[in-house]
């Protein structure tokens, strides 16, 4: 077996970027008691919920679930709409205009948000959209256009230009032609692009915590990091551990069910074989 | 149906080299014209301007009468059938051909009655329900015409559109376009380097090298009077022997002679050696050589070569040009 080796590490692997997760899988749904057990059990010893129905019951778990959902769909969708149309035009720019641009976009889409803090919450305070969700999806949404616009853009460059062109004798308008033609044939690139930016804003903490002060507008990930027990020493690992299977869950069944679909090449049989 | 009118037109993508320099061409109404060249000579650009999907630099082009030069693409009324055919490979082959009729608002009935009446013609009615990626070469090209042929444009180009298909096939389709071209009426600009496609389907040739054309004229012209150097030594197959003047004791710069006007003669003066021989099927090809130049000559495949032949060079078929690569009078 000379694939065995191979084998080995793959499963080195997925143990190592799985284990953390299923430790927190099975530490949510150890009952309270077990979770502080030392030496720590394993396999949970009864399974209980009630880490699952705390979340929802004493904090507002629920809340927090849905006004992530609100900032990260609303945050995808903005770069998703201008990202295709810039990218779209910078990709059919002839190469060398468009090569110092896509440098910049780049160079942008490496800076760490981190830096851009300060600067950013008095931006959107001077907006008046501070504890709101459409400030943190703009800023989200500014955050990863630039990464967005260089992605779609080496994909679009890809795309056979024949097909706009005969497009555009047709009658296409510009409009027409980015709607009707080039998106469609670009899904699973925007579709890429699209959970990529969803990840990010769905896990963002920094930014969210900075520009939301008001418990009912937080996002999951500093809804978790508020999570705390009936005094100070007492971290409530049972449910943190919950909410965070139960934020991971979603994007891992949207990634899995979109990744057939994404890595399968829509722009087949338009030219040649 | 439209005359087409091309006035000086001129581009160049590096502001230096042009690619298209100061073309004159006229398409009369239901003439089919081929611009026949090799990869480079500037023919794609030329018909992309054409279309609209470049802009000239300089120069002016005429549909119709109609000043076209700054319109776009879709108001310039014509269709346009791609070398890799460009589908719309996520509409069905139904949606393709309706896309122009759709864009110009013809309703629905009257489009289906049409989609229908092009789909026959094409025979393509049992493929409507398909996908482009499900079909063949042969079948995409014929999708392809479809779309373009489906609402009466005014001038119809064609890129290079049997290029992709292998060599048995791309017969079959060269007869069928030539078919096509008589129904329909309309003018016709098609782009190729396959001289055969050029001589089959045309009216008349344009002959293009290094951006510019070197000359216009029906099949049969082109091939008896080609009137550059370039032009004697692209067209015809096997090439034409180009032999400097003085070799031959003739005061042109250069003269031309087809490999197929020679002849074996035991009287003539001109005596070769001979060196190889490639065999053409009905034809062999016979590589002379003597002390100042080459020739290579055809003749029937069961002739009999000695090693030292006489050829005779029959003065009527020659082809004189000046040093310049023009014509000189016969």
């Amino acid at each position: 077996m000379r694939r065995a080796p191979f084998i080995l590490l793959i499963l080195l692997i997925v143990a190592w970027s799985a284990g953390p997760f299923l430790w927190s899988v099975l530490t949510s749904l150890k009952p309270a008691h077990e979770v502080f057990r030392a030496p720590p059990s394993y396999l949970p010893r009864a399974l209980s919920i009630e880490s699952y129905t705390e979340i929802f019951e004493r904090r507002p778990f629920g809340l927090y679930l849905l006004n992530s959902l609100v900032v990260a769909a609303g945050s995808t969708l903005l770069v998703l709409l201008l990202a295709a149309p810039a990218a779209h035009r910078l990709a059919r720019m002839r190469r060398g205009r468009a090569v110092g641009l896509e440098r910049g976009f780049l160079l942008f889409a490496l800076f760490p948000p981190a830096v851009l803090l300060v600067p950013l919450f008095t931006a959107v305070r001077a907006l008046g959209l501070t504890n709101s969700h459409l400030g943190l999806i703009l800023v989200h949404a500014a955050l990863n256009l630039p990464f967005a616009i260089w992605t779609l853009t080496a994909f679009f460059r890809e795309l056979p230009v024949e097909i706009e062109e005969a497009a555009r004798i047709d009658g296409f308008t510009p409009s027409g032609l980015l709607a009707r033609v080039v998106l469609p044939l670009a899904a699973p690139a925007l579709a890429a692009t699209g959970i990529l930016v969803f990840i990010f804003s769905w896990n963002e903490f920094v930014i969210a915590l900075t520009l939301i002060q008001r418990d009912a507008l937080r996002t999951v990930p500093v809804g978790i990091s508020m999570l705390s027990g009936a005094t100070v020493y007492e971290i409530p690992w049972g449910q943190i551990s919950a909410a965070v299977v139960l934020t991971t869950l979603p994007v891992v069944a949207a990634v899995l069910a979109l990744q057939r679909w994404i890595l399968s090449g829509l722009t087949a049989g338009a030219v040649k074989g | 149906m439209a005359t087409l009118e091309l006035i000086g037109v001129a581009k160049s993508f590096d502001g230096r080299t042009p690619a298209v320099d100061g073309i004159d061409l006229r398409v009369e109404d239901g003439e089919i014209v081929t611009i026949l060249g090799p990869s480079g000579c500037g023919k794609s650009t030329l018909l992309r301007l054409i279309a609209g999907l470049e802009r000239c630099d300089r120069g002016e082009i005429r549909i119709g009468g109609r000043a076209v030069t700054t319109l776009d693409p879709k108001d310039r009324d014509v269709a346009m059938v791609f070398q890799s055919y460009a589908l719309y490979p996520h509409m069905r082959v139904r949606e393709n051909i309706s896309v122009p009729l759709r864009l110009r608002g013809v309703a629905g009935a009257e489009r289906e009655r049409q989609i229908a009446r092009v789909a026959e013609r094409f025979g393509l009615a049992r493929l409507l329900d398909r996908w482009p990626r499900e079909l063949s070469g042969g079948e995409r090209q014929r999708v392809a015409l479809a779309r373009a042929l489906v609402r009466s444009p005014s001038l119809f180009l064609l890129d290079e559109p049997l290029s992709n298909l292998d060599a048995q096939l791309r017969d079959l389709a060269r007869g069928e376009l030539r078919e096509i071209f008589r129904q329909v009426g309309t003018s016709v600009v098609y782009v190729t380097h396959d001289q055969i496609e050029a001589m089959t389907l045309s009216d008349r040739v344009a002959v293009m090298s290094a951006g510019r054309i070197e000359q216009v004229g029906s099949p049969d012209a082109i091939y008896r009077v080609p009137s550059t150097l370039f032009v004697a030594g692209f067209v015809g197959s096997p090439r034409m022997n180009l032999i400097e003047g003085a070799a031959l004791g003739d005061s042109a710069a250069w003269v031309g002679i087809r490999p197929e006007d020679l002849s074996i003669e035991e009287s003539a003066p001109l005596r070769m050696r001979a060196a190889a021989r490639e065999p053409l099927g009905s034809h062999h090809l016979v590589h002379l050589r003597c002390d100042s130049f080459d020739l290579r000559i055809l003749v029937p495949a069961q002739t009999h070569i000695e090693a030292s032949v006489a050829i005779r060079i029959p003065p009527d078929r020659i082809h004189r040009f000046d040093s310049s690569g023009r014509r000189l009078a016969d």
